[in-house]
């Protein structure tokens, strides 16, 4: 499998790039990957290449969808846009890691 | 679903994907080098900052393609097309070795066939299992004894509560006549006479119209009969309007009340190797009076085990004896009937799958020593990919992927020759081995083969596959490099494999040697007859004729036959050695035998002339003579040995025994024959004149003649027909065709396993020419060596030889012991053959050897050819 040792959780990097597609409208994947890059403000250790095996994944499944465009530097690029079922599933992962961390503080906040 | 659906498109999509993923990484590098080349960096840190964040760039497209696809299955794809690109670079070694596998699983597959439509599956009625062959129990082989009187069968019937119900047929059918005239040429058919409820109990729907009725049954009925489906397509072409017509057989008519389907093939079952008609009904009423005439079959009730049935028999059989004085010592036998039909050749069969198994192993021990020698001479080309990272796993398995691709190759070309194997088995009419007719290479067949195939590829794969991926990457890189022998342990595993060769070929050629042996026996028993060059036609009387007008009809065809040219001796007989048969009692005054022990000798009512024609030859006193008359004292001939049992010691000619309801003088004594089989002697025969008997149906001329009986048949028949236009002479058979009939089981099982053990013989010559061959290329260095140190040509060669004879030694030593248990199961199968047989495992050694020398003669004068200079200028 793959050598990119990423420290995000599993399934995690899906989250991301969905919720930054959401967020800010179709991007192609060097925006994605440094958008992620930001967000995370050094705290992980995920190269940017890690970003194109999830999005193949991620297309695959129908959470987003692609379209050729032209690059900053002029190139052919493909842009990902966040689908109908992609934004569905976003909420859901959202509530679900909402109530699990919330679990996770009550559990590890409620010392005797 | 749809992830799945798509990562299948992937797989086909993949360069399109690869290329878009490209396009994609080069974008990204340009903008990611743009960004930092705007936050100052030079052009050459900025591509290496961009290139170090993006990540290892194989790492992610290794990634991007397991994602996206399928891996196992992609991985699959590649390693098929691999193994077919490497098999088609190596298409010598391609194409032997699918040949092999290509014999040994067709051959496979037409055994399997065979086996499974004669002995595996169940006989072709409904709840077959149910059906018990129920005869006497005795070891005499004529037919009489293994028949019940009606009265018997009815008190088994009604007394029994293991049965639902008991049918029977006439046995006795063959000395019957039924000519059908009045649609197209006169023909002598062969009907069936049957009893009460005998398709019902066997659970035979007729094709078109009815079973018999009582009525039809009874005794003076309305006659009927049921066409065979082939019957019906032959002489009736098909048409169901056939049903309710009536036909004329024997000069009466008979209506067709019903015809059977084409899945009901009576003869295939009962008497493999004969044809059968139509049935007719048998009235009990009539034959009431008769001796032993009807085969018996019954339908356990639902739920009954035999055992039950059996033993409810060897209770129910003394007190039925007991009450029923004056009807002798009646026993049962219970067979399934399954076993009765296939019980005779179910040995035979085994033993032939059991060979075409040893083929197969013989197969795999020889592609396994090819493959090893072949992924031996790709070591480097392995290693290096071991070297650089592949894993062991997944070296094995694109190695095994290389086995199953040849294996399935194989499996396609085998098939076809599967198919042509059956067809050669089922063409040969004279194999009379039952249900050979429904002999197909079926589904269940060809999913046998795929399961040979798989296993197959697996067993001879695995050891190939094994032995390169546990190798040390860095040793075979040193040592191919260097040039240097393979090691040892490589040496010992091929050489182990000639000797699992030769075994299971020296087991193979025991095993058909022996029953060659048996065969040539068998051939060469004595016949107490000659067959060659003797002919029977078939002569059927009209039916109307009381039996002084049959006697004269008779006297007149014996004259006209004897007169016509090429005709040497001739006369008639109602019965002859090796085709029908039956028995009487024989009683001589003063005489007691204890029960169960009195001779029963089989009967022939025969003409003047008989012995002569036969080439039976005359002991003592004379043969009939147109002398005996019915006026005339009544007058015997007995065979040797039973002249032996009833006045042991004692010149017989001219006592007196009671023998076909009368008191009569024996006048001669004749050489004994093989009546029921040629493996079986000292049966008891006797012999009356036609003029003085009258109790016989249907008369077969015989005549001795250099002719050919294509030449003699229609002058028979011509002059038959000037003496009256109605006698019909259709069947002619050569007297030699019994002899093949009586033989063929026999032949069956020599000829396909003598096949199976040459096939062996050639694949172990191949296998150990290849393995010689394989060593010697191996040690060419070795020799260059050797030969610079001195040795000579014949030092080398007479080495290799050595070596191989070793070898092949230790296989032959191997399998002879192995034959000498494995022969014991056989035994049955044998003839007047030890089946330690000194001489056949001596030749099967002795072929093996020389065999062995030839193969291994060509690597080893090879060995001996090396150049010294050239060997090592190699390096």
């Amino acid at each position: 499998m793959s050598k990119t040792k990423s420290d995000v959780p599993h399934g995690t990097l899906e989250l991301f790039i969905l919720r930054t597609l959401d967020t800010m409208g179709p991007l192609h994947g060097y925006a994605i990957a440094r958008r992620i890059e930001q967000a995370a403000g050094g705290t992980t250790r995920l190269s940017q290449g890690a970003v194109y095996p999830a999005l193949i994944r991620l297309e695959q499944q129908g959470r987003i969808q692609t379209t050729w465009g032209v690059s900053e530097t002029n190139r052919q690029v493909k842009f990902y846009e966040i689908t109908g079922a992609g934004a569905t599933q976003l909420r859901r992962q959202i509530e679900s890691w909402e109530q699990s961390t919330a679990l996770i503080a009550r559990f590890l906040g409620a010392k005797p | 679903m749809r992830a799945a659906l798509q990562r299948l498109l992937a797989l086909v999509r993949r360069t399109r994907l690869d290329y878009e993923l490209d396009a994609e990484v080069r974008a990204h590098l340009e903008l990611a080098e743009r960004d930092a080349r705007l936050r100052g960096l030079s052009a050459e840190d900025a591509r290496r900052e961009a290139r170090l964040a993006f990540g290892g760039l194989d790492g992610i497209r290794e990634a991007h393609r397991d994602a996206r696809a399928l891996p196992a299955l992609e991985s699959v794809v590649a390693d098929v097309r691999y193994a077919l690109r490497g098999l088609w670079h190596a298409r010598a070694f391609t194409l032997v070795a699918v040949a092999i596998l290509a014999i040994g699983i067709g051959a496979n597959t037409a055994v399997f066939s065979i086996v499974n439509a004669v002995v595996l599956r169940s006989l072709p009625f409904p709840d077959a299992a149910r059906l018990v062959w129920i005869t006497p129990n005795t070891d005499d082989e004529g037919m009489t004894a293994r028949t019940y009187p009606v009265r018997v069968v009815e008190e088994m019937q009604r007394h029994s509560t293991s049965f639902e119900d008991m049918a029977a047929y006439f046995a006795f059918f063959d000395y019957a006549s039924y000519t059908l005239t009045g649609h197209g040429d006169p023909e002598r058919l062969a009907g069936v006479p049957v009893g009460p409820r005998f398709f019902e109990l066997l659970g035979v729907q007729p094709l078109h119209g009815r079973t018999f009725t009582a009525e039809e049954l009874a005794l003076n009925g309305p006659p009927a009969a049921i066409l065979t489906h082939g019957l019906w397509q032959r002489r009736f072409a098909s048409d169901p309007a056939i049903i309710g017509q009536a036909v004329t057989i024997s000069e009466a008519p008979f209506t067709v009340v019903g015809v059977l389907p084409q899945t009901f093939d009576f003869a295939s079952v009962f008497l493999p190797g004969t044809r059968v008609d139509l049935f007719v009904p048998v009235p009990f009423e009539g034959i009431r009076d008769f001796g032993n005439t009807l085969s018996v079959v019954g339908r356990l009730r639902p739920g009954v085990a035999l055992e039950t049935a059996r033993a409810e028999f060897t209770e129910l059989m003394p007190r039925l004896n007991a009450e029923n004085q004056g009807w002798g010592t009646r026993s049962a036998r219970l067979v399934g009937l399954d076993a009765h039909v296939n019980g005779r050749v179910q040995r035979s069969l085994l033993v032939l799958w059991g060979a075409v198994g040893l083929v197969l192993l013989i197969v795999c021990a020889n592609l396994s020593g090819l493959l090893l020698a072949r992924t031996a001479s790709r070591g480097r080309e392995i290693a290096v990919r071991l070297a650089i990272g592949a894993g062991r796993a997944r070296v094995i398995r694109q190695l095994l992927t290389e086995s199953a691709v040849l294996s399935l190759l194989g499996a396609g070309l085998g098939v076809p020759l599967a198919y042509w194997l059956v067809a050669f088995v089922k063409s040969s009419t004279t194999w009379s081995v039952p249900l050979l007719h429904r002999v197909e290479v079926d589904a269940v067949a060809l999913g046998f083969t795929a399961a040979v195939a798989i296993v197959v590829s697996g067993v001879f794969g695995i050891l190939p596959a094994t032995r390169v991926a546990s190798g040390d990457p860095q040793r075979t890189l040193r040592d191919q490099a260097r040039g240097s022998t393979q090691g040892r342990g490589h040496a010992w595993l091929r050489s182990g494999l000639v000797v699992v060769e030769v075994a299971l070929a020296c087991v193979l050629l025991v095993g058909a040697g022996l029953l060659v042996r048996s065969f040539l026996q068998v051939q060469a028993v004595d016949l107490g007859f000659t067959p060659s060059h003797a002919m029977a036609i078939r002569v059927n009387t009209s039916p109307r004729l009381d039996a002084d007008a049959r006697r004269v009809l008779l006297g007149e065809i014996a004259r006209r036959v004897a007169a016509l040219p090429g005709v040497e001796a001739m006369s008639l007989t109602d019965a002859l050695p090796l085709d029908r048969n039956r028995t009487w009692g024989i009683d001589v005054p003063g005489m007691n035998f204890p029960p169960g022990t009195a001779p029963v000798p089989f009967v022939y009512v025969t003409g003047p002339g008989y012995f002569e024609t036969m080439g039976i030859a005359v002991r003592q006193g004379r043969d009939f003579s147109d002398r005996d008359a019915p006026d005339t004292g009544p007058v015997l001939i007995v065979s040797e040995s039973l002249a032996g049992r009833l006045w042991p010691g004692l010149d017989p000619i001219g006592r007196t025994a009671r023998a076909g309801r009368a008191e009569r003088t024996v006048i001669g004594v004749v050489a004994d024959v093989r009546q029921a089989s040629l493996e079986e002697g000292g049966a008891h025969q006797m012999y009356f004149s036609y003029a003085q008997v009258a109790d016989f149906f249907g008369m077969d001329v015989v005549l001795r003649s250099s002719l050919p009986p294509a030449t003699m048949a229609p002058a028979v028949r011509g002059a038959l027909r000037m003496l009256d236009p109605t006698l019909s002479a259709t069947d002619v058979r050569a007297l030699d065709t019994f002899v093949d009939r009586a033989t063929s089981p026999r032949r069956f099982l020599v000829t396909l396993l003598a096949g199976f053990s040459v096939l062996a013989l050639v694949l172990a010559c191949l296998g150990i020419y290849s393995t010689v061959s394989y060593g010697v290329t191996d040690r060419v260095r070795e020799f260059g060596v050797r030969m610079a140190l001195g040795a000579t040509a014949n030092d080398i060669r007479s080495g290799v030889l050595r070596g191989t004879l070793l070898v092949v030694l230790i296989g032959v030593a191997v399998g002879a012991a192995a034959s000498f248990v494995v022969t014991r199961l056989m035994a049955a199968l044998l003839f007047q053959t030890s089946t330690t047989d000194v001489a056949t495992f001596a030749s099967a050694a002795a072929v093996l050897l020389g065999v062995a020398l030839m193969a291994g003669y060509v690597p080893a004068v090879r060995a001996s050819r090396v150049s010294p200079m050239e060997a090592l200028r190699n390096e």
